[in-house]
């Protein structure tokens, strides 16, 4: 489909902005690029010649966090505006080069990354899951690329696999099948190719008669849920679900962890689809964790910069990464475990640990983790 | 008999001949059967466009009177008046809507001007079956009702007893005042609040003319213009008002030493069970909250206020009251309350101190609040940063759409006050300056004088760092975001409308505008009445104001509400139902629907027989008679059947 | 060229109609095939005004009305409701379309959800094609699916010999109003529907052999899930009963 920048204005609902700065007041990245929301809207508004204001690296600071968009009193489709740019820009191939690499790959491999779709499944390979297409399962526990691929959240694959054997929840994965969920896909710009893996994605969903996704990773959940055209397939982030089964008494968490605990909330997962109360509820419900509620927690939690093809580019950004201001304020609350509900923010808040040279005061981990932790050894 | 119909159709300047055809218009109103004359005319409510009618009234007998225009909410009475001063039964009028429904909603003028013949034909068609009637004139009993002690309600009360008419002033609240009694000093000229009130409050509990009922609630309205009996709900206080001195010694006694959060106080301070709302208060009597007694909610406590009180005036088993007044008309002013800011969670209110709403300023910054006056933070300290956040809850899609009008000469003020008390570095976060009034930009500029920091962005968030608060927003002018850590921060808090807006809306049988408040009967024209006869409006809760507007609003509510009384008397529309004894076969269908059990059954004829007086016009008998037998006036079967065969065909 | 409905609109004075003024007030923009008539309240609103409109040639029927617990005259929306739902059903047996007739229970604040309904039923209705009643002939290609409209040519026969109304039970009306219509036969059944006691005398009365009897058991199995017409219970009060 043709983004036309001519039409922005009136799919973005550019003309109802009054400049009031709440979106670039509430930005992550506001000091780190000299990316400013409110201007871009202002500039483009008014501007004859559109593509000339895109041509700036800033554009790709933004992390889609969506905090402009959610926050706006006037109703200015921030967020979509910035993806409407970055596809402009992307069908004319004007892009940095590692955004472009990553969407080479997804279309050639399924992934970011460019791994062989062949070896999606390979973490999988003696935990004895089922594969969707040689056995049946009313619920998909979809993986994601990252949770494949890399080799620190192929841990948080493995440890959600063993909580849901242990629970006895029935359920497969598509194995080889399985292609990215394209959420980043469409937030670094390319439409085309995000509608592509959505019509193709639906259709081996239908096909395989599931009745409900399980998501690891909340950006795949957001895609599923707000972005796919209706499956008539019930979609769940994972926490949602072993929420459900705590609940029925299924996880059996009995080994005390005996440690404090902060929890990041990640943007996909909570301030923009508002799930915030199962992770904590999880949380709680593991024996020992002393749980720290952090001071920019919820809706005002700050971004990991993990969003929006962040993990594929740095925008241009400079100076420390919010990752590290997580950390720390973690940190001054007495944590010694930073949990989260996200690959992305796993990584990010990883990767801040050792650029601030805290990986001896902090360990970041996967809710998942923490409740193996919990569960006896077999 | 053949009928001597004229139809005139307006052309309302170019109001309807802008889209309408109004000479074809006329040309083939002239063609439909039994019309005698059809004229179009610039402006028919004019003078001279009314005299055209009267004229072929008088000389070409005509007998029935169709004009197109405007919407009969307009003028329909205007054109009966014109009408009935040549003899003719003011109901021979029938008005086709041809702007509001017509020419004002379609753009394609071919298409308007068919649908506008489709209207006057229907017109034409149904005032042949038109019949005379005459209105019904109804007693106004002379005495009004006003909902709602805050300053809107007093000022409307006074007014109207003053004239001499007697007022029932009913408030939820034990004190009168509403919010104003909260507030400090008031913008622009720093009055303070409680001075320039109280003198009107105290005025309130003398004048003979007032019965006052506080602690009380309007729970039913029946009747209509003129002539409404209303129910009163009066909650038990267990203070005798006649006893209570007022003394305050039952509050130090009381056994519940954790109190509760004080309402009155903004939550920044708690009472006890037993409290008396606030030193100057009208009526200043003690007040037991049931919930809260321990007494009363869970039958436990030794009753020590009992003991304190020399004058003996608690009494556990005072039971509410219920008491019906019959009044002539109501007027309205329950005011607003406050937008709620947990309903905004980037603003950490409810989760970081010294987070605070404009009324919890106002209470703080008040002699006789919780810190005597002075603005300090939680623990104590005075602060050296106050950030003040313009449009918390309004202009927002996530909250509410409108503007809330007073915040940002209230933020102004505040941060004056604050600066003399204080002394502190203040910044006031706005996105414009809302300063329509008179002497408001004279006072945005002595603010501005004091050296007090405007930054032109919206406050996007508030979040702590190192221990401080540090409000996030963008620079906008400068075009550079910005962290600002301060000890304090004030949320311009938005007026919404009260939380029993909707409640009080179906108890009366008002109408809320899109945004919740009440809604006027028009917005330009009529701001003090609504749609229903004999009920007005005053102050915030008809849309956010500041005390001068609603003063002077409150005053057009009395002035409308004593014009009533003045008249003695008001029509009523004469569209009532009648049964024909002749047909009526006993089904008692029609005593089933009537909303009004208007209906009586006849047993010894065995026939329903309607009572006019309490009929009023709905035509669910009519409707629902199997054999036609109940019929209602000006809305009969042939009347709307021949308006349904005009508009079709 | 594209077919334009006719929409008849029947607007209740305290919210519909006064909506509708508001809208014009407004200078808001909606179609010009909707034709407005108001009554005081929708309580008022009879049966045969209905059938008229469809008789006549209106291909959809809008009625507007304040909303639940609004009604000013406290439940003549419910009563609306009520009636309008039983035309509904009428109009789907007869294969006209229960599409054609709409309620909407709007408050007279709501001057954009107004036009989104007037906008959308008109296009709808649209959709539908022309009402079929007025289609005499029948010789549109709804021909083909004819067994929707079987109902409707069973009705076509009557001519109009009134022995329905003769032999029934409850047809007690001194003045027969709804003589004046163009089809006695449905007329005469929308009269009565709802007050049917399942006797069959009509239709073994009709000499044309329409299957009166069939159609109001199909009907009255629709109108059990509205409840009662009347709130008194069939059958005499046991106190009254005389011991012999």
């Amino acid at each position: 489909m043709k983004i036309d920048p001519k039409t922005f204005v009136k799919d973005y609902q550019l003309s109802v902005c009054i400049q009031c700065g709440m979106c670039t007041g509430g930005c992550p990245v506001k000091f780190r690029s000299p990316l400013n929301m409110r201007r871009l809207v202002r500039e483009t508004f008014f501007t004859g010649n559109p593509s000339v204001l895109f041509k700036r690296p800033e554009l790709w600071a933004c992390t889609t966090c969506s905090t402009c968009s959610l926050r706006c009193p006037a109703g200015v489709k921030n967020v979509e505006l910035i993806m409407g740019i970055r596809n402009f820009l992307a069908e004319k191939g004007e892009i940095p080069s590692t955004i472009r690499d990553a969407l080479e790959n997804t279309l050639l491999h399924g992934n970011p990354w460019g791994r062989f779709r062949d070896r999606r499944a390979d973490w999988a390979k003696d935990l004895g899951v089922k594969i969707l297409g040689e056995e049946t399962s009313n619920t998909l526990l979809y993986v994601g690329c990252a949770p494949s691929y890399d080799p620190r959240v192929q841990n948080v694959s493995t440890a959600l696999v063993k909580i849901f054997q242990r629970a006895e929840l029935d359920f497969g994965i598509l194995g080889k099948k399985e292609s990215c969920c394209g959420n980043e896909i469409r937030r670094m710009g390319e439409q085309t190719l995000f509608k592509k893996l959505a019509k193709d994605n639906s259709a081996l969903f239908k096909k395989s008669g599931i009745k409900r996704i399980i998501t690891i990773s909340p950006h795949c959940y957001n895609a599923f849920k707000n972005e796919y055209p209706d499956m008539g397939i019930s979609v769940q982030h994972y926490t949602q679900a072993i929420a459900d089964l705590i609940d029925q008494g299924k996880i059996k968490m009995s080994k005390a962890l005996d440690i404090p605990a902060t929890y990041h909330d990640p943007c996909f997962l909570g301030k923009q689809n508002l799930i915030f109360d199962e992770p904590r509820k999880i949380l709680s419900s593991i024996p020992g964790l002393n749980f720290i509620e952090m001071d920019r927690s919820k809706e005002r939690s700050l971004c990991c910069e993990g969003g929006g093809g962040r993990m594929w580019g740095e925008g241009g950004t400079e100076g420390a990464r919010n990752g590290e201001i997580r950390i720390k304020e973690a940190i001054s609350l007495g944590g010694k475990v930073m949990a989260t509900a996200c690959p992305f923010c796993l990584l990010t808040l990883e990767d801040a640990t050792k650029t601030s040279g805290l990986t001896d005061q902090i360990v970041v981990k996967d809710i998942t983790e923490l409740i193996t932790e919990a569960m006896e050894a077999e | 008999m053949g009928k001597k119909i004229g139809v005139y159709i307006c052309h309302c300047g170019t109001n309807i001949a802008g889209t309408v055809d109004c000479s074809e218009l006329g040309r083939f109103a002239a063609t439909l059967p039994e019309v005698s004359v059809s004229r179009d005319y610039r402006y028919l409510c004019s003078d001279p466009g009314q005299d055209l009618i009267k004229k072929d009234i008088r000389e070409l007998s005509i007998d029935r009177v169709v004009v197109a225009a405007c919407s009969p909410r307009m003028h329909e009475t205007t054109f009966r008046n014109a009408i009935s001063s040549e003899g003719l039964n003011p109901y021979f009028l029938n008005i086709a809507n041809i702007r509001e429904q017509c020419s004002w909603v379609h753009k394609d003028r071919e298409r308007a001007t068919e649908k506008a013949k489709h209207i006057v034909q229907a017109a034409v068609a149904r005032v042949t079956h038109h019949e005379s009637l005459e209105a019904r004139r109804v007693e106004i009993k002379p005495s009004v009702l006003v909902v709602g002690a805050g300053i809107a309600g007093i000022q409307a009360a006074l007014t109207i007893a003053n004239e001499g008419t007697k007022v029932s002033l009913i408030e939820k609240a034990p004190y009168i005042g509403g919010h104003m009694a909260q507030l400090d000093k008031t913008f622009p000229t720093l009055d303070c609040a409680s001075c320039i009130f109280t003198p009107k409050t105290v005025e309130v509990a003398r004048n003979k003319n007032i019965e006052l009922f506080v602690y009380s609630e309007v729970i039913n309205v029946k009747g209509y213009v003129g002539n409404f009996v209303v129910t009163i709900k009066k909650h038990p206080t267990h203070v005798d008002p006649i006893r209570c001195t007022g003394c305050g010694d039952c509050v130090g006694a009381c056994l519940l030493k954790k109190g509760v959060p004080s309402e009155f106080e903004e939550r920044m301070a708690m009472r006890r069970a037993i409290y008396i709302p606030f030193p100057q208060a009208v009526p200043l009597k003690a007040v037991i909250d049931r919930e809260s007694c321990l007494f009363l909610s869970r039958g436990k406590c030794k009753k020590t206020c009992v003991d304190a009180c020399k004058a003996g005036a608690i009494d556990f088993d005072q039971k509410e009251e219920v008491i019906e007044k019959e009044v002539g008309s109501i007027i309205i002013a329950t005011g607003y309350d406050p937008f709620d800011p947990h309903l905004l969670p980037q603003y950490g209110y409810g989760v970081y101190e010294n987070i605070i709403t404009g009324l919890q300023f106002e209470r703080l910054s008040s002699p006789s609040g919780p810190t005597q006056g002075e603005i300090l933070l939680k623990d104590g300290t005075v602060p050296k940063s106050i950030a003040f956040l313009h449009c918390i809850g309004s202009r927002d899609e996530n909250a509410k759409l409108h503007c809330s009008r007073v915040c940002c000469m209230a933020s102004m003020k505040q941060a004056h006050l604050a600066k003399e008390k204080t002394g502190a570095e203040i910044y006031e976060f706005y996105i414009d300056i809302n300063a329509f009034g008179k002497g408001y930009q004279e006072f945005y500029k002595r603010v501005r004088e004091e050296g007090i920091y405007f930054i032109r962005g919206k406050g996007s968030e508030i979040f702590k760092r190192d221990g401080r608060l540090v409000v996030e927003a963008e620079d906008t002018l400068l075009g550079t975001p910005v962290e600002i850590p301060v000890d304090m921060a004030v949320l311009g808090t938005g007026l919404t409308p009260h939380r029993d807006a909707e409640k009080v809306a179906q108890v009366f049988g008002i109408s809320q505008s899109a945004d919740g408040f009440f809604m006027e009967a028009h917005p330009k024209l009529r701001p003090v009445s609504t749609n229903v006869d004999g009920i007005f409006l005053a102050g915030c809760c008809q849309g956010p104001k500041d005390i001068p507007d609603t003063v002077a609003q409150a005053s057009a509510a009395a002035a409308e509400a004593i014009s009533l009384v003045a008249q003695g008397q008001v029509e009523v529309e004469a569209t009532t139902s009648s049964i024909d004894p002749e047909i009526c076969a006993g089904c008692k269908l029609c005593i089933e629907v009537c909303p009004y059990s208007a209906i009586e059954f006849l047993n010894l004829k065995g026939i329903s027989v309607v009572n006019e007086a309490l009929c009023k016009g709905c035509g669910a008998c009519t409707a629902v008679c199997p054999s036609k037998a109940a019929r209602q006036k000006h809305f009969t079967q042939d009347q709307v059947l021949a308006e349904v065969e005009g508009m079709i065909t | 060229m594209n077919f334009e409905p006719i929409v008849l609109g029947f607007l209740c004075q305290q919210s519909g109609d006064l909506c509708a003024d508001f809208a014009g007030m407004e200078q808001k923009t909606y179609a010009p095939n909707f034709l407005p008539i108001k009554l005081p309240c929708l309580g008022g609103l009879d049966t045969i005004y209905l059938l008229k409109a469809y008789f006549l040639g209106s291909d959809g029927v809008l009625v507007l009305g304040c909303p639940e617990g609004h009604c000013k005259h406290k439940k003549g929306n419910e009563i609306a409701q009520r009636r309008v739902q039983a035309f509904q059903s009428l109009l789907e047996v007869l294969g006209i379309g229960k599409d054609r007739l709409d309620l909407a229970l709007i408050h007279s604040s709501e001057i954009s959800r107004l036009i989104k309904m007037i906008d959308g039923f008109i296009e709808r209705v649209a959709k539908l094609g022309p009402s079929p009643l007025i289609q005499s002939n029948l010789t549109s290609k709804k021909r083909e699916a004819s067994e929707g409209l079987y109902w409707l040519e069973q009705f076509k026969k009557c001519d109009h010999c009134y022995q329905c109304k003769e032999v029934c039970p409850i047809c007690f009306c001194k003045r027969c109003y709804i003589g004046s219509l163009p089809n006695f036969a449905i007329a005469w059944l929308a009269h009565v529907m709802e007050r049917c006691t399942g006797c069959g005398r009509c239709e073994d009365a009709c000499p044309q052999g329409i299957r009166l009897f069939d159609i109001i058991q199909l009907l009255r199995q629709k109108f059990l899930t509205l409840g009662p017409l009347f709130s008194q219970k069939e059958g005499k009060k046991e106190e009254k009963i005389i011991q012999i």
